[in-house]
Protein backbone atom coordinates (compact mmCIF):
# COMPACT_ATOMS: atom_id res chain seq x y z
CA UNK A 1 0.00 0.00 0.00
CA UNK A 2 1.39 3.44 -0.75
CA UNK A 3 2.40 5.59 2.20
CA UNK A 4 -0.07 7.91 1.06
CA UNK A 5 -3.00 6.28 0.80
CA UNK A 6 -1.69 4.31 4.46
CA UNK A 7 -2.04 8.19 6.24
CA UNK A 8 -5.29 8.84 4.48
CA UNK A 9 -6.60 5.44 5.90
CA UNK A 10 -5.35 6.82 9.37
CA UNK A 11 -6.62 10.05 9.11
CA UNK A 12 -9.81 8.94 8.07
CA UNK A 13 -9.80 6.14 11.48
CA UNK A 14 -8.70 8.95 13.27
CA UNK A 15 -11.75 11.26 12.24
CA UNK A 16 -13.96 8.22 12.90
CA UNK A 17 -13.12 5.84 15.74
CA UNK A 18 -10.36 7.38 18.23
CA UNK A 19 -11.96 7.63 21.27
CA UNK A 20 -9.46 8.83 23.88
CA UNK A 21 -10.49 9.74 27.19
CA UNK A 22 -10.19 13.14 28.76
CA UNK A 23 -7.58 12.17 31.87
CA UNK A 24 -5.43 9.13 31.52
CA UNK A 25 -5.56 7.15 35.58
CA UNK A 26 -1.96 6.53 35.40
CA UNK A 27 -0.78 9.78 34.89
CA UNK A 28 -3.25 12.01 35.33
CA UNK A 29 -2.41 13.45 31.94
CA UNK A 30 -4.73 14.72 28.82
CA UNK A 31 -4.30 12.31 26.20
CA UNK A 32 -5.86 14.13 23.62
CA UNK A 33 -3.72 17.06 24.73
CA UNK A 34 -0.79 14.71 24.72
CA UNK A 35 -1.24 13.94 20.88
CA UNK A 36 -1.29 17.06 19.25
CA UNK A 37 1.81 18.03 21.50
CA UNK A 38 3.17 14.85 20.16
CA UNK A 39 3.08 16.09 16.55
CA UNK A 40 3.94 19.94 17.99
CA UNK A 41 7.17 18.20 19.35
CA UNK A 42 7.78 16.40 16.32
CA UNK A 43 8.36 13.09 18.41
CA UNK A 44 7.51 10.96 15.25
CA UNK A 45 10.58 12.72 13.25
CA UNK A 46 12.33 9.34 15.56
CA UNK A 47 9.72 7.53 16.86
CA UNK A 48 6.53 5.44 15.26
CA UNK A 49 3.63 6.34 17.53
CA UNK A 50 -0.02 5.06 16.22
CA UNK A 51 -2.49 7.19 16.01
CA UNK A 52 -0.71 9.98 15.28
CA UNK A 53 -0.41 10.87 11.62
CA UNK A 54 3.54 10.82 10.31
CA UNK A 55 4.98 9.21 13.34
CA UNK A 56 6.66 6.64 11.34
CA UNK A 57 10.21 7.01 11.64
CA UNK A 58 12.90 4.14 12.91
CA UNK A 59 15.82 6.33 14.55
CA UNK A 60 14.77 4.99 18.19
CA UNK A 61 12.79 2.20 18.97
CA UNK A 62 8.57 2.58 18.24
CA UNK A 63 6.47 3.71 20.90
CA UNK A 64 3.51 0.53 20.49
CA UNK A 65 1.93 -0.65 23.62
CA UNK A 66 4.57 1.30 25.89
CA UNK A 67 2.28 0.95 29.01
CA UNK A 68 3.45 -3.37 29.09
CA UNK A 69 6.79 -2.38 29.03
CA UNK A 70 8.83 -3.43 31.32
CA UNK A 71 12.18 -0.93 30.95
CA UNK A 72 11.91 2.31 29.84
CA UNK A 73 15.26 3.66 27.92
CA UNK A 74 16.86 0.10 28.56
CA UNK A 75 17.68 1.45 32.41
CA UNK A 76 14.84 2.83 34.05
CA UNK A 77 11.31 0.66 36.14
CA UNK A 78 8.63 2.10 33.63
CA UNK A 79 6.22 3.81 36.06
CA UNK A 80 4.46 6.45 35.14
CA UNK A 81 6.83 9.16 37.42
CA UNK A 82 9.67 8.00 35.34
CA UNK A 83 8.15 8.08 31.44
CA UNK A 84 7.21 12.30 32.78
CA UNK A 85 10.62 12.39 33.94
CA UNK A 86 12.10 10.97 31.13
CA UNK A 87 10.48 12.57 28.08
CA UNK A 88 11.21 16.11 30.09
CA UNK A 89 14.71 15.98 30.22
CA UNK A 90 15.89 12.41 28.62
CA UNK A 91 19.64 13.70 29.30
CA UNK A 92 19.57 14.53 32.93
CA UNK A 93 18.01 10.77 33.10
CA UNK A 94 21.31 9.28 31.01
CA UNK A 95 24.00 11.70 29.50
CA UNK A 96 24.57 9.00 26.85
CA UNK A 97 20.98 8.87 25.04
CA UNK A 98 20.45 10.10 21.98
CA UNK A 99 17.40 11.19 22.56
CA UNK A 100 17.41 14.93 23.04
CA UNK A 101 15.60 17.52 25.47
CA UNK A 102 13.09 19.12 22.92
CA UNK A 103 11.60 21.47 25.91
CA UNK A 104 8.79 19.36 26.87
CA UNK A 105 7.54 21.38 30.05
CA UNK A 106 6.27 18.72 33.04
CA UNK A 107 2.86 18.97 32.63
CA UNK A 108 3.43 18.80 28.75
CA UNK A 109 5.11 15.51 29.48
CA UNK A 110 2.44 14.44 31.70
CA UNK A 111 -0.31 14.89 29.11
CA UNK A 112 2.16 12.85 26.27
CA UNK A 113 2.96 10.18 28.65
CA UNK A 114 -1.15 9.70 29.10
CA UNK A 115 -1.36 9.86 24.98
CA UNK A 116 1.89 6.95 25.10
CA UNK A 117 -0.12 4.94 28.10
CA UNK A 118 -3.44 4.42 25.77
CA UNK A 119 -1.13 2.63 22.86
CA UNK B 1 -18.85 -35.23 -2.18
CA UNK B 2 -20.37 -37.43 1.15
CA UNK B 3 -17.15 -38.88 2.19
CA UNK B 4 -15.03 -35.50 2.11
CA UNK B 5 -17.99 -33.45 3.87
CA UNK B 6 -17.68 -36.87 6.44
CA UNK B 7 -14.26 -35.89 6.56
CA UNK B 8 -14.50 -32.47 6.93
CA UNK B 9 -16.79 -33.01 9.64
CA UNK B 10 -14.70 -34.81 11.72
CA UNK B 11 -12.17 -32.42 11.61
CA UNK B 12 -14.09 -29.85 12.97
CA UNK B 13 -14.95 -31.80 15.61
CA UNK B 14 -11.34 -32.73 16.11
CA UNK B 15 -10.40 -28.96 16.32
CA UNK B 16 -13.42 -28.28 18.27
CA UNK B 17 -12.86 -30.70 21.00
CA UNK B 18 -8.85 -29.62 20.82
CA UNK B 19 -9.60 -25.92 21.54
CA UNK B 20 -11.98 -26.97 24.21
CA UNK B 21 -9.28 -29.03 25.91
CA UNK B 22 -6.76 -26.64 25.61
CA UNK B 23 -9.09 -23.45 26.91
CA UNK B 24 -10.94 -25.81 30.23
CA UNK B 25 -7.36 -26.05 31.53
CA UNK B 26 -8.34 -29.31 31.95
CA UNK B 27 -4.43 -30.30 31.50
CA UNK B 28 -2.47 -30.38 34.49
CA UNK B 29 1.00 -29.04 33.46
CA UNK B 30 2.16 -29.12 37.25
CA UNK B 31 5.18 -31.43 37.71
CA UNK B 32 4.05 -33.32 40.25
CA UNK B 33 1.46 -34.82 38.20
CA UNK B 34 3.06 -37.76 36.70
CA UNK B 35 2.22 -38.86 32.85
CA UNK B 36 0.09 -41.79 31.93
CA UNK B 37 1.79 -44.58 31.02
CA UNK B 38 0.98 -44.71 27.31
CA UNK B 39 1.66 -40.39 27.21
CA UNK B 40 5.13 -41.75 28.70
CA UNK B 41 5.78 -44.21 26.26
CA UNK B 42 4.84 -41.95 23.23
CA UNK B 43 7.02 -39.14 24.79
CA UNK B 44 9.90 -41.70 24.89
CA UNK B 45 9.82 -43.70 22.03
CA UNK B 46 9.15 -40.11 20.08
CA UNK B 47 12.50 -38.71 21.58
CA UNK B 48 14.57 -41.79 21.02
CA UNK B 49 13.41 -42.60 17.64
CA UNK B 50 14.26 -38.80 17.06
CA UNK B 51 17.40 -39.18 18.45
CA UNK B 52 18.18 -42.46 16.66
CA UNK B 53 17.69 -41.02 13.05
CA UNK B 54 19.36 -37.64 13.58
CA UNK B 55 22.87 -39.10 15.28
CA UNK B 56 23.08 -41.09 11.97
CA UNK B 57 25.17 -38.52 10.25
CA UNK B 58 27.42 -38.24 13.60
CA UNK B 59 30.45 -38.92 12.82
CA UNK B 60 32.50 -40.25 16.01
CA UNK B 61 35.62 -38.78 16.53
CA UNK B 62 38.38 -41.26 18.87
CA UNK B 63 37.47 -40.91 22.57
CA UNK B 64 41.11 -41.07 24.12
CA UNK B 65 41.54 -41.03 27.67
CA UNK B 66 42.58 -37.36 27.59
CA UNK B 67 39.39 -36.67 26.40
CA UNK B 68 37.58 -38.45 29.11
CA UNK B 69 40.07 -36.69 31.84
CA UNK B 70 39.14 -33.28 30.02
CA UNK B 71 35.27 -34.65 29.91
CA UNK B 72 34.95 -35.78 33.72
CA UNK B 73 36.01 -31.70 34.70
CA UNK B 74 32.96 -30.40 32.40
CA UNK B 75 30.66 -33.13 33.48
CA UNK B 76 31.23 -31.68 37.09
CA UNK B 77 30.53 -27.95 36.43
CA UNK B 78 27.85 -28.44 33.92
CA UNK B 79 25.98 -31.76 34.40
CA UNK B 80 26.20 -33.57 37.90
CA UNK B 81 24.20 -30.89 39.32
CA UNK B 82 21.09 -32.71 37.38
CA UNK B 83 22.24 -36.25 36.58
CA UNK B 84 24.57 -37.18 39.18
CA UNK B 85 27.69 -39.32 39.56
CA UNK B 86 28.27 -42.86 41.05
CA UNK B 87 27.30 -42.34 44.37
CA UNK B 88 26.99 -38.96 43.80
CA UNK B 89 22.53 -37.85 43.65
CA UNK B 90 21.60 -35.00 41.75
CA UNK B 91 20.58 -31.50 43.84
CA UNK B 92 17.33 -30.94 45.11
CA UNK B 93 15.96 -29.09 42.10
CA UNK B 94 16.81 -31.34 40.08
CA UNK B 95 14.60 -34.21 41.83
CA UNK B 96 11.46 -31.98 41.49
CA UNK B 97 12.05 -31.92 37.65
CA UNK B 98 9.66 -33.79 35.18
CA UNK B 99 10.65 -35.47 32.92
CA UNK B 100 13.35 -36.39 35.93
CA UNK B 101 17.12 -36.01 34.51
CA UNK B 102 18.26 -39.68 33.57
CA UNK B 103 20.90 -41.94 35.34
CA UNK B 104 23.87 -41.32 32.37
CA UNK B 105 25.85 -44.33 33.45
CA UNK B 106 22.30 -46.17 32.50
CA UNK B 107 22.25 -44.10 29.23
CA UNK B 108 25.72 -44.43 28.14
CA UNK B 109 25.12 -48.28 28.39
CA UNK B 110 22.12 -47.86 25.79
CA UNK B 111 23.14 -45.07 23.65
CA UNK B 112 25.56 -45.00 21.26
CA UNK B 113 28.24 -42.10 21.62
CA UNK B 114 26.83 -40.28 18.16
CA UNK B 115 23.49 -40.11 20.19
CA UNK B 116 24.79 -39.34 23.13
CA UNK B 117 26.79 -36.31 21.51
CA UNK B 118 23.91 -35.14 19.29
CA UNK B 119 21.59 -34.65 22.74
CA UNK B 120 24.04 -33.00 24.29
CA UNK B 121 24.74 -30.61 21.73
CA UNK B 122 21.38 -30.19 20.24
CA UNK B 123 19.10 -30.41 23.85
CA UNK B 124 15.81 -32.21 24.44
CA UNK B 125 12.63 -29.87 23.75
CA UNK B 126 10.07 -29.54 26.55
CA UNK B 127 12.70 -31.32 29.22
CA UNK B 128 15.31 -29.44 31.08
CA UNK B 129 18.49 -30.28 28.99
CA UNK B 130 19.67 -27.79 27.45
CA UNK B 131 21.33 -27.40 24.11
CA UNK B 132 25.45 -27.03 24.98
CA UNK B 133 26.25 -26.00 21.44
CA UNK B 134 26.25 -22.38 22.36
CA UNK B 135 27.61 -22.83 25.78
CA UNK B 136 30.77 -25.47 25.19
CA UNK B 137 32.83 -26.13 21.36
CA UNK B 138 32.96 -28.99 19.67
CA UNK B 139 35.68 -30.42 21.49
CA UNK B 140 34.74 -29.85 25.05
CA UNK B 141 31.21 -31.53 23.68
CA UNK B 142 33.36 -34.63 22.63
CA UNK B 143 35.00 -34.79 26.19
CA UNK B 144 31.53 -35.10 27.76
CA UNK B 145 30.82 -37.35 25.70
CA UNK B 146 33.77 -39.91 26.29
CA UNK B 147 33.23 -39.17 29.96
CA UNK B 148 29.74 -40.38 29.83
CA UNK B 149 30.57 -43.03 28.06
CA UNK B 150 33.02 -44.05 30.41
CA UNK B 151 30.42 -43.81 33.34
CA UNK B 152 29.29 -47.64 33.35
CA UNK B 153 32.72 -49.02 34.54
CA UNK B 154 33.46 -46.29 36.76
CA UNK B 155 32.69 -47.12 40.50
CA UNK B 156 31.97 -44.38 43.00
CA UNK B 157 35.16 -44.63 44.53
CA UNK B 158 37.04 -44.57 41.13
CA UNK B 159 34.81 -41.76 39.95
CA UNK B 160 35.60 -40.14 43.16
CA UNK B 161 39.21 -39.82 42.66
CA UNK B 162 39.47 -39.20 38.70
CA UNK B 163 41.57 -36.65 38.08
CA UNK B 164 40.78 -33.60 35.72
CA UNK B 165 42.50 -31.77 32.86
CA UNK B 166 42.05 -28.22 31.93
CA UNK B 167 39.30 -27.73 29.49
CA UNK B 168 40.19 -26.54 26.10
CA UNK B 169 39.92 -23.42 24.62
CA UNK B 170 36.75 -22.20 23.30
CA UNK B 171 37.07 -22.67 19.63
CA UNK B 172 36.26 -18.77 17.08
CA UNK B 173 35.73 -18.94 14.10
CA UNK B 174 36.15 -16.01 11.77
CA UNK B 175 34.52 -14.92 8.46
CA UNK B 176 30.87 -12.92 7.81
CA UNK B 177 28.61 -13.63 9.88
CA UNK B 178 25.15 -16.45 8.93
CA UNK B 179 22.24 -15.22 10.00
CA UNK B 180 20.63 -18.44 9.40
CA UNK B 181 22.60 -19.90 12.30
CA UNK B 182 21.90 -16.41 14.21
CA UNK B 183 18.41 -17.07 14.21
CA UNK B 184 19.13 -20.29 15.98
CA UNK B 185 21.40 -18.91 17.95
CA UNK B 186 18.55 -15.80 19.19
CA UNK B 187 16.71 -18.39 20.49
CA UNK B 188 19.59 -20.32 22.53
CA UNK B 189 20.58 -17.03 24.11
CA UNK B 190 16.41 -16.75 24.97
CA UNK B 191 16.51 -13.06 23.23
CA UNK B 192 12.64 -13.28 23.42
CA UNK B 193 12.18 -13.40 26.70
CA UNK B 194 12.85 -9.94 26.61
CA UNK B 195 12.40 -8.72 23.03
CA UNK B 196 9.90 -9.44 20.10
CA UNK B 197 11.81 -10.66 17.43
CA UNK B 198 9.79 -11.86 13.67
CA UNK B 199 10.63 -15.10 12.82
CA UNK B 200 11.53 -16.25 16.15
CA UNK B 201 8.74 -18.02 18.77
CA UNK B 202 8.78 -17.16 21.88
CA UNK B 203 7.10 -15.46 24.76
CA UNK B 204 8.13 -12.15 23.12
CA UNK B 205 7.65 -10.29 26.04
CA UNK B 206 8.23 -6.84 26.26
CA UNK B 207 10.97 -6.48 28.46
CA UNK B 208 12.97 -4.52 26.26
CA UNK B 209 11.89 -2.67 22.87
CA UNK B 210 10.60 -4.93 19.76
CA UNK B 211 13.22 -5.49 17.27
CA UNK B 212 11.00 -5.47 14.57
CA UNK B 213 12.76 -3.43 11.54
CA UNK B 214 15.63 -2.95 14.00
CA UNK B 215 17.67 -3.17 10.54
CA UNK B 216 16.34 0.65 10.05
CA UNK B 217 16.78 1.53 13.14
CA UNK B 218 19.12 4.66 13.69
CA UNK B 219 20.67 3.53 16.84
CA UNK B 220 21.36 0.92 19.36
CA UNK B 221 20.27 0.99 23.10
CA UNK B 222 19.19 4.51 22.60
CA UNK B 223 23.37 5.27 22.53
CA UNK B 224 25.48 3.97 19.42
CA UNK B 225 24.97 4.24 15.74
CA UNK B 226 23.28 1.27 13.78
CA UNK B 227 25.73 -0.30 12.56
CA UNK B 228 27.04 -4.63 12.26
CA UNK B 229 30.11 -3.74 14.39
CA UNK B 230 28.42 -1.98 16.87
CA UNK B 231 25.67 -4.45 16.97
CA UNK B 232 28.21 -6.98 17.73
CA UNK B 233 29.99 -4.78 20.62
CA UNK B 234 26.83 -4.30 22.21
CA UNK B 235 25.68 -7.59 22.29
CA UNK B 236 28.87 -8.75 23.74
CA UNK B 237 29.59 -5.90 25.86
CA UNK B 238 25.89 -4.53 26.73
CA UNK B 239 26.96 -2.92 30.01
CA UNK B 240 30.67 -1.54 28.93
CA UNK B 241 28.89 0.33 26.03
CA UNK B 242 25.80 1.41 28.20
CA UNK B 243 26.70 1.09 32.07
CA UNK B 244 23.41 0.20 33.80
CA UNK B 245 21.45 -0.95 30.93
CA UNK B 246 18.68 -3.98 31.96
CA UNK B 247 20.29 -5.78 28.89
CA UNK B 248 22.61 -8.65 31.00
CA UNK B 249 25.73 -9.70 29.77
CA UNK B 250 25.20 -13.04 27.96
CA UNK B 251 28.65 -14.20 28.02
CA UNK B 252 28.08 -14.08 24.11
CA UNK B 253 30.88 -15.38 22.03
CA UNK B 254 32.30 -13.15 19.49
CA UNK B 255 31.18 -15.80 16.98
CA UNK B 256 27.59 -16.01 17.85
CA UNK B 257 27.60 -12.43 18.01
CA UNK B 258 28.63 -11.88 14.46
CA UNK B 259 25.73 -14.46 13.60
CA UNK B 260 23.04 -12.80 15.48
CA UNK B 261 23.77 -9.46 14.20
CA UNK B 262 23.78 -10.59 10.75
CA UNK B 263 20.27 -12.22 11.54
CA UNK B 264 18.71 -8.90 12.70
CA UNK B 265 19.98 -6.94 9.92
CA UNK B 266 17.46 -9.02 8.00
CA UNK B 267 15.06 -7.34 9.91
CA UNK B 268 14.22 -4.04 8.03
Amino acid sequence: MAPALRGLIVVLALAGCERLPDREPLTGGDPKHGRSLIREFGCGSCHRISGVPGANASVAPPLEKLKSRVYLAGRFANTPQNLVAWIHDPRAMDSQTAMPAVGVDEQQARDIAAYLYTR
Amino acid sequence: MRVLRCIAAVALLLAAAGAVFVYSGVYDVSATDQHLFPTYWTIRATMERSVAVRARRVEVPPLDDVRVRRGVGLYREHCLRCHGAPGVAPEPFALGMTPVPENLAYVAKTWSAAEVYWTVRNGLKMTAMPAWQYRLGDDAMWDVVAFVKQLPSLSPEEYEAMRELGPPERERQPGAGDARRGRQAIQQYACVTCHAIPGVVGSQAPVGPSLARIATRGFIAGVLPNSAENMELWLIAPQDVKPGTAMPDLDMSPHDAKDIAAYLATLN
